[in-house]
């Protein structure tokens, strides 16, 4: 994927089965970068509308039970999901890469140490160890993200490691090292470039999985407070359920839900992609 | 036999040092929370002269590492704090919990590794079909779902809009007899159940018709097929007895996930299993509980895992002989 020519990579992201995922995320991302052009009202201002009013012309997706309205909360939480999930992601990446090339590549005792803290870090109920350490160091869009980058390596890095192992036997690195080729520079050079059509796919569901993560937490009151998030949003409504606010739960539920379709959707035609190619 | 107790022996062991390891983690992050680290073992509601006794319980004027070694003790010796919502020992506040939460996710497991090997087996046998890319799609969608939200329009769509299933709870109040009782509670699984069925259910599809696509292109199938046996018989007889392990394997390895997406389930159904004790104990500041809390995800977690170890040991020939030589 990475290897295929600019031209080419565009035309295989918007084929007939990527356009759905591929102007979803593009929406998002429109909203996150904008958000201040596109939401009609601060997000997290009480008062805007009147109370609970269902979906109307002055407020798309309706207002919630403090009268703020709700499309703008949808708005700048995609700014807040993208944020996490990219920052996340980043983190959890590099530190795959750093840990999951030298492990693979040198093997041995270093790699056999840095597994076993792999399989250790997969052991460990992680959403519930995030919940204790939001609760004890405290919750803000950084500390989130942050928090979530440093669990985001583990399955990264298992993926790198295993790729970097089956490349460093490979005919090509042979050939690097027998014209005198340091090992960093093989690494960077001739095994990082193949791993990354394994790693990307996972890469993408690694963000989803923490933009879910992310608003799961800020729908258990542990997101940031001054913060629009999705989950806050949808936390809110569903203390107005009784009074029958279906507009609260429905849309930001389906602008969460349709995201992490299409980062997975894009994420599995990767991989079906990679699958072919090596066939 | 003797080669698999030591199998067994240590793959036990594996799973303690995961506990210890987790035991250590916690005693870690109260040292380093900002603060009393008494008032972490304490709870933020507990009174300065519990919070005194608590410091010399620990043994705040000694070293660190005599620390650790007391903190270790009291946890091994089953003492893992008082909380002071609820006014008990936290251990056993979570173990009158943790019933409720086994029911829900050994329910919601059972029937999702049943029907999703069952619908992976069928679509894989159709592979590359429409009907399978249908599959694929819609399994997709549902592996994408965050459960909770997918709980919130259940709720709305099932108990708000048409009443047929109650908004939450396990039991309602007054039921009499036992038969009366148990229609009672599953009444009021129905929903979470389902929700959480339907989300696990999606990654058992997907593995088990990538594994069956495998399996089927071997050369026994091909001898199967040759002799002329029925389609039906080849696939849920021949295939997939062989694909079984790897998801063997998942469920165990996936309780931890099992277990955190109850916890935002049995809030949103006021399930009053181990998650929503979590999340009551984390509104309440009670350091102890959610501490404890972890500590017993992780206990439960690794027993599981090394539960699926042993078993994936027991069923597959080739396994057993990789794993114990």
């Amino acid at each position: 994927m990475i290897l295929l020519k600019t031209k080419k990579r565009l035309r295989v992201l918007l084929s007939p089965r990527n356009i759905f995922p591929v102007s979803m995320l593009a929406i998002v991302a429109v909203f996150a970068v904008f958000a201040e052009f596109i939401a009609p009202y601060p997000p997290l201002k009480t008062g805007v509308g009147p109370i609970l009013s269902p979906p109307s012309e002055k407020h798309i997706m309706g207002t919630d039970q403090v009268g703020s309205d709700i499309f703008s909360q949808v708005v700048y939480g995609s700014r807040t999901a993208l944020f996490v999930g990219l920052t996340s992601g980043l983190i959890g990446l590099a530190i795959a890469l750093s840990l999951g090339l030298f492990a693979g590549y040198y093997g041995s005792k270093l790699d056999m140490l840095i597994m076993r803290t792999v399989d250790l870090f997969l052991s460990i109920p992680v959403f519930v160890f995030m919940i204790v350490l939001l609760v004890i160091f405290g919750s803000n869009v950084t500390n989130i993200a942050l928090i979530l980058g440093l669990f985001s390596w583990p399955l990264m890095t298992r993926v790198v490691r295993s790729q970097s192992l089956s490349l460093s036997e490979k005919e090509f690195v042979a050939a690097a090292r027998a014209i005198g080729e340091r090992d960093i520079g093989i690494i960077f050079r001739e095994i990082l470039p193949n791993v990354w059509p394994a790693v990307i796919p996972l890469f993408m569901m690694t963000i989803s999985g923490n933009i879910v993560a992310e608003s799961g937490l800020s729908f258990l009151g542990l997101g940031d407070p001054n913060t629009a998030s999705w989950g806050r949003t949808l936390a809110m409504a569903s203390r107005a359920f009784y009074a029958g606010s279906w507009w609260g739960i429905l849309f930001p539920g389906l602008v969460l839900t349709l995201t992490i379709i299409s980062l997975n959707l894009i994420s599995d035609y990767l991989v079906s992609l990679l699958t072919r190619t090596e066939k | 036999m003797k080669k698999f107790v030591t199998f067994v022996f240590k793959r036990l062991l594996a799973a303690i040092l995961v506990i210890v390891a987790v035991a250590l983690i916690s005693f870690f992050v109260i040292n380093l929370a900002p603060g009393n680290p008494a008032v972490m073992l304490a709870g933020e509601a507990a009174s300065p002269e519990y919070i005194k006794e608590i410091e010399k319980a620990y043994g705040f004027d000694k070293p660190i590492e005599e620390r650790l070694f007391i903190y270790l003790h009291h946890l091994f010796l089953g003492d893992w704090g008082y909380s002071t919502y609820y006014q008990a020992p936290v251990l056993k506040a979570i173990l009158q919990r943790l019933p409720a939460t086994l029911l829900l996710m050994l329910t919601a497991l059972a029937i999702a590794i049943a029907l999703g090997i069952y619908l992976g087996a069928v679509t894989s046998s159709r592979a590359f079909s429409k009907f399978d890319a249908l599959v694929n799609y819609v399994s997709l969608t549902f592996y994408s779902f965050p459960a909770y939200w997918l709980a919130l329009m259940l709720i709305l769509i099932f108990s708000l809009y048409i009443p047929a299933f109650p908004t939450g709870g396990m039991m309602d109040i007054g039921i009499e007899g036992a038969v009366q009782k148990v229609l009672n509670v599953i009444w009021h699984m129905v929903l979470p159940v389902t929700t959480l069925s339907l989300i696990f259910m999606a990654s058992y599809l997907r593995l088990t018709r990538q594994v069956m696509i495998d399996v089927l292109s071997s050369n026994f199938i091909f001898t199967a097929i040759a002799k002329g046996l029925p389609k039906k018989r080849i696939i849920f007889k021949h295939a997939l007895r062989n694909a079984l392990i790897p998801v063997i394997a998942m469920a165990g390895t996936q309780f931890g996930q099992v277990i955190a997406g109850a916890v935002l389930t049995e809030t949103i159904f006021s399930w009053p299993g181990m998650g929503s004790l979590l999340i009551q104990a984390v509104t309440y500041r009670d350091y102890p509980l959610v501490i404890g809390i972890f500590i017993m995800t992780a206990i439960v977690t690794s027993l599981s895992n090394f539960v699926a170890d042993v078993l994936m040991a027991r069923v597959d020939p080739r396994i057993k002989a990789k794993l114990i030589g």
